[in-house]
């Protein structure tokens, strides 16, 4: 099996053009609005272009036109698509597998062989093949005839030197050694096992919350929840969706009402209360639209971190970047020079006019009527013009 | 929604397709990547060829959800152009803004805008004048001392 894939850099050459391949993917299942991959995606049904959940309700919310084709439509247009989620996932799997490989390949010390066809495999590539060959073995209960190929070969006296020389290198270079990940079992370079770990464990506490999530919710669901999750007020709410509201119709106290009977807090000003009920109307119905919802509790929790982080952003655009102060100044300093233009302008008109009427004795009558006057108007006016 | 994310994708994105586009050096000023500088060449066969424009990006924190602000600080001769201030008027980054849109995608816009202005709404009525009354021969001599006096960096 190994054996016939004879020179190694052609091999790793299709490992590679595979590994653009599925980069290049990516833009195929992210979404346009948020640049990440989907989440909950959803479909417009006239133009068929697709959004993350959460992402496009934002939009309709002051928009009602597609954001790629801008043909007209709005959230009660959109419908669930299972399949995009699903392949979503698939290339997920898929982009996570294919980077753990890319780097066993790029922990190899002669990568920059790797376009040449006397490319001589190093060890990581090969401790990668022995741990695909072995499994093999372990699967299926009996040896790969590949596996014994390779046996043979390592008998070869060729081999045998290069062995030794690895073993050099290894014993001065402790960055080439191998380990095996504790979680799935694959054999990876020390240098990097620290990080694969790592993304081993988040994948499977993702797994595992997801899994307690769907039981929760669903139980919720069926009103079969015997485990006493009493926290709930929003039973009912679970048949009918909640909806943005038309907020000016709406008092401060109902609005408070509202927002309580959906477990949200209730300080800050109207405009707070708005944005907070949009917000979560928006996040509970992406919650819905995606395949494993998570309970409401983590919904509310998710808008509270939201607003501290609002809270944040709006201290940090005064202090970093005063946005509107320097508008404004900007547009003071036009009014100004304008000003200062208006006013050497009508000082030489001042002057030519005494020049011309020196000789009347109106000429003292009309500077006093401009000075007094006339300027003060203009200069208003121009002003407020600006 | 933060619009960091986002912005850091887009910055990614720049980063790997950099010789794509040599007519524009895009890059972010600070580090929470609200403020970002674009250096535009002069579209060819423009009165501003030769030039180097420089755009001042400002990201709105609903970032990809409304335009950003974007002003051009060298002064340039354009009918679209506000002189003194500016001020771009682009329909995409006013009224038909999309999220679909990036901030490469904008600049693009801009180059565009340069190479074809669009006298019947002039913001510089001077130059919107010139080209409505097809004096194109003076619009192009006073737009190229524009480029020559203030868009030559060296």
């Amino acid at each position: 099996m190994i054996s016939n894939v004879q020179p190694h850099g052609t091999l790793q050459q299709v490992f590679l053009s595979l590994w653009n391949a599925i980069q290049e993917g990516e833009s195929i299942v992210s979404c346009k609005i948020c640049g990440e991959t989907f989440k909950a995606p959803m479909m417009l049904q006239k133009c068929s272009h697709v959004f993350c959940s959460l992402c496009i309700r934002r939009w309709f919310d002051s928009n009602s036109i597609c954001p790629e084709c801008r043909i007209p439509s709005s959230a009660g247009e959109l419908c669930k698509v299972r399949l995009v989620e699903d392949f979503v996932e698939l290339w997920d799997t898929l982009s996570r597998k294919a980077q753990t490989v890319n780097d066993l390949v790029m922990s190899n010390p002669l990568r920059s062989d790797l376009y040449s066809n006397t490319y001589q495999p190093s060890e990581v590539v090969q401790s990668f093949y022995v741990n695909s060959s072995n499994s093999n073995t372990d699967e299926e209960g009996r040896d790969v005839p590949g596996k014994k190929s390779r046996d043979n070969k390592i008998d070869t006296p060729k081999r045998k030197q290069r062995k030794k020389k690895r073993n050099n290198v290894q014993e001065k270079d402790p960055s080439h050694k191998i380990a095996e990940c504790p979680i799935c079992g694959i054999h990876i370079s020390i240098r990097l096992i620290q990080h694969h770990v790592d993304i081993c464990l988040t994948k499977q506490s993702c797994s595992e919350e997801n899994i307690s999530d769907r039981v929760f919710f669903s139980g919720r669901l069926n009103g079969t929840s015997s485990n006493a999750h009493t926290e709930a007020p929003l039973e009912s709410t679970f048949e009918k969706r909640p909806t943005t509201l038309w907020y000016k119709n709406l008092s401060d106290r109902k609005l408070k009402d509202i927002l309580q009977y959906y477990g949200l807090s209730t300080r800050g000003d109207r405009n707070m209360l708005i944005r907070r009920h949009k917000e979560f109307v928006f996040r509970y119905n992406a919650e819905l639209d995606s395949k494993f919802p998570r309970p409401v509790s983590s919904v509310i929790k998710d808008i509270e971190e939201w607003e501290k982080q609002q809270e944040w952003n709006s201290i940090s655009e005064e202090a970093l970047n005063p946005h509107l102060e320097t508008t404004l100044s900007y547009n003071e300093e036009i009014c100004h020079i304008a000003k200062s233009d208006f006013e050497s302008l009508v000082q030489q008109a001042k002057k030519t006019m005494f020049k011309t009427n020196s000789n009347h004795r109106l000429s003292n009558l009309c500077l006093e009527s401009i000075n007094n006057e006339d300027i003060l108007v203009f200069t208003q006016q121009e002003e407020g013009d600006n | 929604m933060a619009p960091s994310r986002r912005l850091y994708k887009e910055w990614e994105e720049l980063e790997k397709a950099k010789k794509q586009d040599p007519d524009i050096f895009l890059y972010p000023t600070d580090d929470n990547l609200l403020h970002w500088q674009a250096k535009l060449k002069g579209p060819v066969d423009s009165p501003y060829e030769g030039g180097t424009f420089v755009l001042e990006i400002r990201i709105p924190n609903n970032y990809p959800l409304s335009a950003p602000t974007v002003r051009l600080k060298t002064k340039i001769f354009h009918p679209n152009i506000h002189a003194k201030t500016g001020e771009i008027c682009l329909d995409i980054l006013k009224t038909t803004w999309s999220p679909a849109w990036t901030l490469q995608s904008v600049c693009r816009a801009i180059l565009v805008l340069l190479s074809h202005p669009e006298p019947d709404s002039p913001l510089n009525c001077d130059a919107g004048n010139l080209l409505r009354a097809g004096d194109l021969r003076g619009f192009r001599s006073v737009a190229k001392m524009y480029t020559v006096l203030f868009a030559k960096q060296d």
